[in-house]
Order: structure tokens, then sequence, then C-alpha cells
């Protein structure tokens, strides 16, 4: 479990990072959000335990940075967005290299089961330097998971992976969390947070502006709908704003009409809607509420934030 | 100290894999070997000229040990892998001497096998009992040692160079510099020697040695974790 509290990281007359607090439980993912610069970066260092905060603490199962930054370390596994491998070692050799640094007793069959999980049996005794980029990633996160941490920082892992790459890492991802590690995901890809992460933190110039579960953050705001109809666009106009409904749009496409509006009261507005449309003849084929995507929510709070 | 050593290791290993590191070694063991073989179709030799000449072989591995302490760390720098070493958990004292270690540990071999090759090669060229008397065992202990203290102090100050530049290749660059300083250092403990200026040569010492702590020290500082990470 991490437990960031109050955390403030400055760099001289910069502040990287101010106030944070969230927390990642054990088994869960949580996608720290938020565009470049925003201290996503420093967060996950200082978290890893390889930075100080200025203000604040940061507790990695049950352990303070502050305090015992050592241990810390010892329970974090960091990758970061360039592999960031001793490319001229091969693979058995780097990883029972990273394997003896964090005192795992037996290497070896550590080292074997860990390449397994990844696919790289094939290529253990190979240079990394021959390895393609997606592989290289894979070899780093195997080099984080190699003292099996309870808690992993993920620093932009897909950066430069190709879409089939980035599906398998993604699944291994949800297989880690399976393992009840706590995943912290740091990105700003957001459909890779969409797709995994179970709570998003968004940070905006080294501000948390957002915290909540990924699902809730997506239907935040007023909800919207969406009706497909058979019917005269001028009627369902003339029915919708009678009924006191605020249209967003009407569409016409293949001989049938969208319309779309919003309400914060959805039982409400719909059922007086439902009433006005079939009042005016319009045939109703669906009524569907609209989910935004991470991205819209993510871009709506950002500049929220910012005004 | 055990992680010091892995560290120091893989260091060595990635260094020497490379091919232009091995020439660079051969180059400064065998310059010395060629000065006598050169000087020694000259007729007499003053025993002061073969003792820099077992000088220079004892010191010029030194610079061999410029170009690893500017790759260590400012290397590392570049290819981001400080990051991961740094998240691992190893103590700051044990990074730095590990690093330490890994440039110290070959130049100073290499000191050894160029003193036995130097030995070699002018007792054979100036006759051997004459070599003997003038390169005694404390001599050659002596230079031995004072070619470990040279090694620890470009090592280190290289180190404080390399935790400041954003590139190796500048890192480099600016070790150039202090080759250049070291061939000047040399010229002057050479002087000294040939002129027996004791006093001279144990100034010399004494500031290699003060440069040793101060260089040290600094590196110490600038190499904690804390500010080796801010500064990526």
């Amino acid at each position: 479990m991490i437990e960031v509290r109050d955390v403030t990281r400055r760099f001289g007359s910069f502040t990287a990072l101010s106030h944070a607090s969230f927390v990642v439980r054990s088994g869960e993912i949580v996608a720290l959000l938020g565009p470049n610069g925003a201290g996503k970066t420093t967060a996950s260092r200082i978290i890893a335990g390889i930075l100080a905060p200025t203000e604040g603490d940061a507790v990695v199962d049950g352990l303070s940075v502050r305090q015992d930054a050592d241990r810390v370390r010892a329970r974090c596994g960091l990758v970061t967005d360039s592999p960031a491998l001793y490319e001229r070692m091969s693979l058995r050799s780097y990883l029972t290299y990273f394997a003896r640094l964090y005192d795992v007793p037996k290497p070896g069959p550590r080292v074997a089961k860990l390449v397994e999980l990844m696919g790289l049996t094939a290529v253990l005794d190979r240079k990394l330097a021959a390895f393609s980029r997606g592989m290289k990633q894979k070899a780093a996160i195997a080099r984080a998971l190699v003292h099996e941490p309870p808690v992993l920082l993920l620093d932009e892992p897909a950066t430069a992976l190709d879409p089939e790459m980035a599906q398998a890492l993604r699944e291994l991802i949800v297989s880690l969390r399976a393992q009840h590690r706590a995943i912290l995901l740091c990105t700003h890809d957001l459909d890779e947070a969409q797709r995994i992460s179970d709570r998003v933190v968004i940070v905006d110039r080294g501000r948390i502006v957002r915290e909540g579960p990924t699902q809730e953050l997506r239907s935040a705001g007023r909800p919207s709908f969406r009706a497909e109809l058979v019917a005269d666009e001028a009627s369902v106009r003339a029915a919708l704003e009678t009924a006191g409904v605020t249209v967003d749009g009407i569409v016409a496409s293949n001989g049938r009409l969208e319309a779309r509006w919003s309400s914060a009261d959805p039982a409400e507005t719909n059922t007086r809607a439902l009433r006005a449309l079939l009042d005016a003849g319009a045939r109703v084929i669906s009524l569907n509420a609209e989910t935004r995507s991470l991205e819209d929510a993510y871009l709506a709070i950002i500049k929220e934030s910012r005004r | 100290m055990r992680k010091a050593l892995l560290l120091a290791r893989r260091e060595i290993i990635e260094q020497y894999s490379d091919r232009g590191a091995i020439i660079r070694a051969l180059f400064f063991v065998a310059l010395p070997i060629a000065l006598v073989q050169l000087n020694g179709r000259n007729g007499r030799t003053p025993d002061g000229i073969i003792l820099i000449f077992a000088l220079q072989a004892a010191l010029l591995p030194a610079a061999s040990a410029i170009n690893a302490a500017a790759g260590s760390f400012a290397a590392e720098k570049e290819a981001q892998t400080l990051v991961p070493l740094l998240a691992a958990p190893i103590r700051d004292i044990d990074i730095v001497a590990g690093k330490l270690l890994a440039v110290l540990a070959p130049a100073a071999g290499l000191s050894v096998i160029s003193l036995a090759a130097f030995d070699v090669t002018a007792s054979a060229t100036y006759g051997a009992d004459r070599v003997a008397g003038i390169l005694g065992p404390t001599t050659l202990y002596g230079l031995f040692a004072l070619a470990v203290f040279l090694i620890l102090t470009v090592g280190a100050w290289v180190m404080v160079v390399s935790a400041r530049v954003g590139s190796q290749r500048t890192a480099q660059q600016i070790a150039g510099f202090v080759l250049g300083g070291m061939i000047v250092g040399l010229s002057v403990i050479g002087g000294a020697i040939q002129n027996l200026a004791a006093e001279a040569v144990i100034g010399v010492v004494v500031a290699i040695l003060v440069s040793d702590v101060v260089a040290l020290e600094l590196a110490r500082r600038l190499w904690n974790r804390e500010e080796a990470v801010a500064r990526l």
C-alpha cells in the first residue's frame, strides 16, 4: 500500500509537487494522470525512495520514505519510460545483477521464472542491445519485479510501444494487480488509464486537482442522453422545448433522428422528454445514457482547474 | 561493501568490453617501454632519466582512469541507467565506492603491469644491476603508491565533473583538460626528481593527497542520491 501524505517537493524556487495526498491500496491500479511537467515523475521518484520530499511524507508498505528510504526502495519496483538497461549485458546477467543488488537469495530460479512470465526465455543469453523496444521494456519490467515488490511504480511504461505490445503490457499489469500489488501508473495515455485503472488521480502544475474511481470520474458532471427517433426534426425540437428539455443537438441520419440533451435530474427530465416525444407522434427506437470518455473528463477537469 | 564490489565488477566488465579501452590501456603500458627502447640506442643514459621513465610507467596508466571516470556517471546519466540503480537498495556510499573502485582497480593493475614490463625492459637495456640499484623495492612501492593516489585524484575529480555535466562527451572533453593538467604535474614531478629537490617531491605528493581528500569529499556530497536524481 502507498500513502502519499501532503507531499511537497521543491527544486530551488520551482515547486514540482505541492501538498499532494493520495492512496494506492494493495490489489489496485491507480493512474496518476497529468500533462508533461505536472509532477508525475517527481511523485513516483519520491514514492520510490530516490527523492526526498521537501515537506510531508510518503509511506510505502508501512515504511516512511523519510525515515527508512533504503527499506522502501527494497519494496518498490520502478519502471521508467525508457527501459534504461545496461545494453552490453545479456538478459540473464542483467537480471541476476539486479537480483543480487536487491538481496534475492537465489537469483537463478527467480530469473528463470520471470523470463518465462515475460516470454523472454528464448533470448535469455542474448545481449540486451539486440532486443526490440518492446522486449527491452519487458526486460525493464522483469528488473522491477526481480525482488517481488509489493509496490510497482510504472512511469509511462508504454511509451513508444506498438499497439500489440502495449496491449500485452496492459494484460501483464492487470495480472500483476491480481497478485495483490499496489500499482501506480503514471501516464498521459488516457486510453491506457481508462482500460486498466481502478482509480484516477489527476495532477496539474504540481497540484492534485481531482481524485476518484475511474468510472465515477467519467460520469461526473451533467449526464447526457441520446434518443434515436423516427419523426420530423421540427416537431421533435418543438416537443422537447415545450417539455423544458435543454436540447444539445438534433442530427438526422439514414431517415432517423438523434436527439441529445443533458440533465442533472435524469429521472424527471427523461420522463418529461419521452412523454412529449410520444405526444408529438414520434416513434422512439432507443434512449441511452452517454458515458464520457476519460479523455473528455480529464480535459474538462484540467480546464476547470486552470480557470 | 558487497554491493560496492558487485557494482565495481559490472563497471569493469562494461569498460573493458569496449575494444577502444583495451587499446588505450595497452598504449599506456607500451609507451614507457618504447621510450626505453628508443633511448637505449643513444649511449649512456643518466640514472635520473631511468627514474623518470619508471615514474611515467607507473603514472601513465592513471590516464586510462580518466575515460573510465568520465563514463562512469555521465554515461549512466545519458543512458538513463542511473535511475534504476538509484532505485535499488544500495547506500550512496556504496555507489560512490563501487564507481571509484571500478576506476581505481584496473588503472592500478595496469600500473603494476606497466612497472613490471618497464623493469624487465630497462634491465635488458641498461643492465639488471644498474636498474636494481636505481629502482629498489622501496622506490618501486613508492612509485606504485604515488600512482594509486594520482588515480584516486584523477578519478574523483572527473567524477565531480561528470556530476555537473549532462553528457559523456562533455565529461570526456573536460577530462581531457584534467589529462593536460596531469601531464604538467608529471613534468613537475619529473623535474623535481631530476634536480633531486626532495622538498619539491614531498610537496607534490602532499598536494596529491590533499587533492584526493578534497575530491573524494566533493564526489561523496555530489553523488548522494538526492543530488544525483535532482540533476537528471
